[in-house]
């Protein structure tokens, strides 16, 4: 079974096209990478997958169902943290959990059992009251991660979640990841860095809105001849489709 | 139901948590009605005047005296011939030279109208001193106007300023904040965020509409308070329908904002957009300038501003004391706006 397939997806924005024709597939419970530069058109294809866009023309379907139909029942299957992660910085870890908990109509019960789990997972007691303005960068990524999680969703959409964290903080947060994954949820996630491919099972590399190659790690590298994601992209950047 | 509690929740506590909301909901109705009604009262203090007197009688004696003993006149010294009388006025150092030519039995005045609403008070009140004094009648320099400015207009004016300030009020609350709060969303990109999840338009904006349109209801009984309080004024009106008619006013006002809202990218695109609008509404009340001396174009104009018919609407409550049966005209226009407002805010909403 596929989580989101796509069918020829195509952003446009007047005459720039910044997603060109994108067809491919993503498998359940795989962690697909989403890789490029900036401006190449990853986020703009992100949201057309979570429906906050709508595509010039194409489709794709995620959970099912067509992405044109933004269904609250497909809404309920995806999680999403941008780029940007959108918590309420005024308001508290516990509150932030409870809103977007409850908007996703879990029950009294079932959303206090799961703010528990999120304290205990992400090492939180203590700092349930805190604002989230004034935790530190990594422990907001944290935050939002276990938000979009909250309602146990299948696909979770995640945009370069690790932007702008030391190496070691993007380490423990690609553990989670990998954790998650390995419980079944699907996990579809951008970044500009090259060093996080490694962690996904399957790479889809975006360059001025095409995708120009997608494949395993291992096997990208195998087929390029060469030895990191790096070399790989250098390569591809400049030398178009593999 | 259930999300929208959750909403709600969340709305509320960041409402309350902003470190301005709190001044704003107490502060600025008591300074609103405390600074507007004294700024905006219709009365002229300290006109200053020159008394040119050529014709030095007793009588016109008695004349002079009488506008230095009247406080409302202040008699500059100087005036004594027409470059100096023409100068004066000129240079604004006086807003009215008085002029007794010799043996005439007549006052002409001369008024500088750059201020034309200054001139037609201080042409009524210097009417008022002659007459008091000196029977003769004024001569053919004066402007005719009409004698409806009394000496203490105070008290009317603030009676019929507060109820204007009260609507103000709840207009320019209801229309930025909900306008603010709404474009804030988008700006912090918690916008796209509310996006994913199940919430629907109708929910988001009956999160937005149900917080905002509570707490404009709430200023209004803190202005009413505060205008018996500071004023001693009551309304004459019963209170149901001062604040049935303000919970239906809100409903356009609110739709006001959902809609610069939906225009707006950023907080400063927002605020700029609702000032403007506001600025055209509130002069365009018959607050500052009577709808009936409008020119008729902008008379017409003036029917489809809803600040307009709810100063109307309230100050025929709390002046006049009418009820539900004379406002109801009023109400069904303005149900009209409210139903406008947020259709066209509903359907421009491009989330
Ligand atoms: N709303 C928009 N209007 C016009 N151009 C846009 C818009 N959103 C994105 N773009 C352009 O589309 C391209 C791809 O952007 P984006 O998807 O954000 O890239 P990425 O996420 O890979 O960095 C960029 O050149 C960007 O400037
Ligand atoms: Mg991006």
């Amino acid at each position: 079974m596929n989580a989101i397939e796509t069918h020829h997806l195509t952003k446009r924005f007047g005459g720039f096209t910044a997603v060109d024709d994108l067809t491919f597939s993503v498998r359940a419970g795989e962690i697909f990478g989403f890789l490029g530069a900036n401006g190449a058109g990853k986020t703009t294809a992100m949201k057309m997958l979570t429906g906050l866009a709508a595509p010039t023309s194409g489709d794709a379907t995620v959970a099912g169902r067509s992405i044109r139909d933004h269904a609250v029942s497909v809404k309920k299957r995806i999680g999403y943290m941008s780029q940007r992660f959108s918590l309420y910085e005024d308001l508290s870890v516990r509150e932030n959990l409870r809103f977007f908990g409850g908007v996703y109509g879990l029950d009294d019960a079932t959303l206090a059992d799961r703010i528990a789990r999120f304290e205990t997972t992400y090492h939180m007691s203590g700092r349930m009251h805190t604002r989230v303005k004034e935790l530190p960068l990594g422990i907001k990524q944290n935050v939002a991660f276990g938000t979009a999680l909250l309602h146990q969703p299948d696909i979770v959409f995640l945009d370069e979640p690790t932007g702008g964290v030391d190496p070691i903080t993007r380490r423990r947060f690609w553990g989670m990841l990998v954790e998650e994954a390995a419980r079944g949820t699907t996990l579809f996630v951008t970044t500009h860095y090259m060093d996080e491919a490694e962690y996904c099972d399957r790479i889809g590399m975006m360059v001025d809105g095409k995708l120009v190659a997608l494949d395993t790690p291992a096997r990208l590298k195998q087929t390029m001849g060469v030895a990191t994601m790096d070399d790989v992209f250098v390569k591809l950047a400049r030398g178009g489709a593999a | 139901m259930r999300i929208l509690r959750f909403i709600l929740v969340k709305e509320f506590t960041q409402i309350f948590r902003d470190k301005a909301m709190l001044p704003i909901l107490f502060v600025l109705p008591v300074v609103q009605l405390l600074v507007l009604s004294h700024a905006a009262v219709f009365e002229v203090n300290g006109l200053r005047i020159a008394v040119w007197d050529q014709d030095r009688t007793e009588e016109s004696r008695r004349l002079e005296q009488a506008f230095r003993a009247n406080t409302y006149f202040e008699v500059v010294e100087g005036v004594q011939n027409e470059a100096a009388a023409n100068r004066y006025l000129r240079e604004g150092r006086v807003n009215a030279v008085v002029m007794i030519p010799r043996g005439s039995g007549v006052v002409h005045v001369r008024i500088d109208a750059v201020d034309g609403y200054t001139a037609g008070i201080a042409d009524a009140y210097i009417r008022q001193v002659v007459a008091s004094v000196w029977p003769p009648a004024i001569g053919p320099d004066t402007r005719i106007v009409s004698g409806r400015f009394r000496f203490n207009p105070e008290l009317d004016d603030k009676r019929n300023m507060v109820p204007a300030i009260l609507v103000l009020l709840i207009t320019m609350l209801g229309a930025f904040l909900s306008a603010m709060n709404i474009v804030r969303e988008r700006e912090i990109g918690t916008m796209d965020q509310l996006d994913v999840t199940p919430i629907t338009r109708a929910h988001f904006i009956l999160g937005k509409l149900i917080p905002f349109w509570l707490i404009g209801l709430g200023m209004f009984g803190i202005g009413l308070t505060v205008a018996w309080a500071v004023f001693g004024i009551v309304s004459a009106g019963p209170l149901p329908v001062l604040f049935g008619t303000a919970a239906l006013y809100l409903l356009s006002v609110l739709g006001l904002g959902l809609w610069v809202s939906s225009v707006s990218d950023t907080q400063h695109q927002a605020m700029l957009v609702a000032w403007f609008l506001l600025v055209v509404f509130i002069l365009m009340s018959g607050l500052f300038t009577p709808v009936s001396s409008m020119p008729e174009w902008a008379r017409h104009i003036a029917q489809l501003n809803p600040v307009k018919w709810y100063i109307d609407l309230v100050r025929r409550v709390m002046l006049a004391g009418a009820g539900w049966a004379d406002v109801l005209p009023s109400v069904g226009v303005l149900a009209v706006f409210a139903v406008a407002w947020n259709s066209l805010a509903w359907w421009s909403m491009r989330r």
